[in-house]
């Protein structure tokens, strides 16, 4: 019956060397000591079985091995949320453009007039992202474990100064500029756009000429009393610069109703005709059907827009009602 | 509470007991099998994986010594308490007398004054 020798063999493995005879010699005594008195006890020699039951009692090799080392890592409990939060970034900033690159890939005429097929071009992207992020989350670690090893952890951590923490933040609170500028600006392309393009037949830029189908009527006043209730609600925050229910879900039907007016101008052809000094019908006729082809093309980016303009408001209202049932005190707020 | 939970905070609690209750049963020569015995008699059992790595550290720390010995025939290491270790035992029993004593005074300010159903025995013996 070998158990025991080959028990110590793997738990010896483990250890370190300068202790290692040291640390077996006990183990083996106690182990023995153990048996002795589990034979006395039962009044018999013990069989393999027993042996083994005591064993398993005390654990796998490499457990029992590691109570005896120091208690290491490779990320201390100090930095590792900084480090978790440097992941988080690093991982972001890699996947937000790759996102997006595979999004303009998707829609992009270059990549289906190239003969290639978009599962293709997926593919070697997909590979492209797997690198670039095993890569930086490699680096990434790899700093940590340095600075967790050097002196700049303690200078990270202790060196600070309450005076240098970030300001308060509210989360719910508008500054008065962002109001100010919004109010400035959405005047502006209220007046620029009700001067100059009311009229569908008189667009002139330049020596070009274009007309918008009557599509463009509905297009116009949609856009006027958008913006002029833009600034209504700008004003608003200006006096009580917060975000409330009422007002996040007012400008969500604004963003709706912009979004699906500019998704259906997209569609509408709203291009009727173009017209310069040398042109001739049947270019102006070929302008006028890529001008409208290529606004169409930009659909599913408008839709892309909508869905994040949307997702943010619908994300301001969930927070603000989450601090609503938290909060029922403060009902002027919310 | 589930029994995970607990069983997690009385380890937790344990741990530091624990080295207190092996400083003061190392007050006379023992050597690991036998003090595993003797503590578990006592009511405080501890498996040989925590016990063997404990009595190294403190012995690192100085507070324990120990030697390789024959009895009944076998080699056996023996420990015992060192000099310091008796310094340190002493000012770390005062430092649980005056814990035990700020959490019962804690827990029976904070304890309902009129009923007293449902508190622990313990804790009305301390106040």
């Amino acid at each position: 019956m070998d158990l025991i020798p080959r028990y110590l063999q793997a738990v010896r493995f483990w250890l370190p060397k300068k202790q290692q005879d040291d640390i077996i010699a006990e183990l083996s005594e106690d182990i023995r000591a153990q048996l002795t008195e589990r034979e006395a006890a039962l009044g018999r020699p013990l069989t393999e079985a027993d042996v083994e039951a005591l064993l398993r009692q005390r654990g796998s090799p490499i457990m029992v091995a590691n109570r005896y080392l120091p208690q290491q890592s490779l990320i201390g409990p100090p930095l590792f949320p900084i480090y978790r939060f440097v992941l988080k970034v690093v991982t972001l900033c890699i996947l937000i453009p790759a996102g997006l690159g595979w999004l303009v890939a998707l829609l992009s005429p270059a990549v289906h007039a190239g003969g290639h097929h978009w599962a293709s071009y997926f593919g070697v992207a997909w590979d492209e992202l797997w690198t670039a992020w095993f890569v930086s989350m490699g680096v990434v670690t790899l700093v940590f474990a340095i600075l967790e090893r050097t002196h700049a952890k303690a200078q990270l951590l202790e060196d600070w100064n309450p005076r240098k923490l970030p300001p308060l933040r509210h989360p719910h609170s508008i500054p008065r500029s962002s109001s100010v500028i919004e109010i400035a600006v959405n005047l502006c392309v209220v007046a620029w756009w009700a001067a100059n393009m009311a009229s569908p037949q008189n667009l002139h830029i330049g020596s070009l000429r274009l007309s918008l189908s009557p599509a463009w009527t509905w297009f116009f006043w949609a856009v006027l009393v958008l913006t002029v209730a833009s600034a209504c609600i700008a004003a608003v925050n200006l006096i009580r610069p917060w975000w409330t229910t009422a007002r996040v879900a007012a400008r969500l039907c604004l963003d709706v109703a912009g979004s699906a007016f500019f998704c259906w101008l997209l569609k509408a052809n709203v291009i009727a005709a173009i017209d310069w000094p040398s042109a001739t019908p049947d270019k102006a006729a070929f302008i006028v059907s890529q001008v409208n082809l290529w606004l169409a093309r930009m659909f599913p980016f408008a839709i892309l827009v909508s869905v994040i303009i949307l997702a943010t408001n619908l994300y301001r209202l969930a927070r603000l009602r989450k601090l609503a049932r938290m909060h029922p005190m403060r009902p002027a707020e919310v | 509470m589930d029994s995970e939970t607990l069983e997690n905070l009385r380890l937790e609690l344990r741990r530091g007991c624990l080295v207190l209750a092996v400083l003061g049963a190392l007050r006379e020569e023992q050597y690991g099998y036998t003090l595993r015995k003797d503590l578990a008699e006592h009511g405080l059992e501890i498996d040989e994986g925590t016990l063997y790595p404990l009595l190294r550290r403190l012995e690192s720390q100085g507070l324990l010594a120990s030697e390789w010995r024959e009895h009944e025939k076998r080699n056996k290491r023996f420990y015992r308490l060192s000099p310091e270790g008796e310094t340190i035992l002493h000012q770390l029993l005062d430092e649980w007398g005056n814990l035990d004593a700020s959490i019962r005074a804690v827990i029976g300010h904070h304890e309902p004054k009129e009923q007293d159903h449902g508190s622990h025995p313990a804790l009305s013996a301390g106040r």
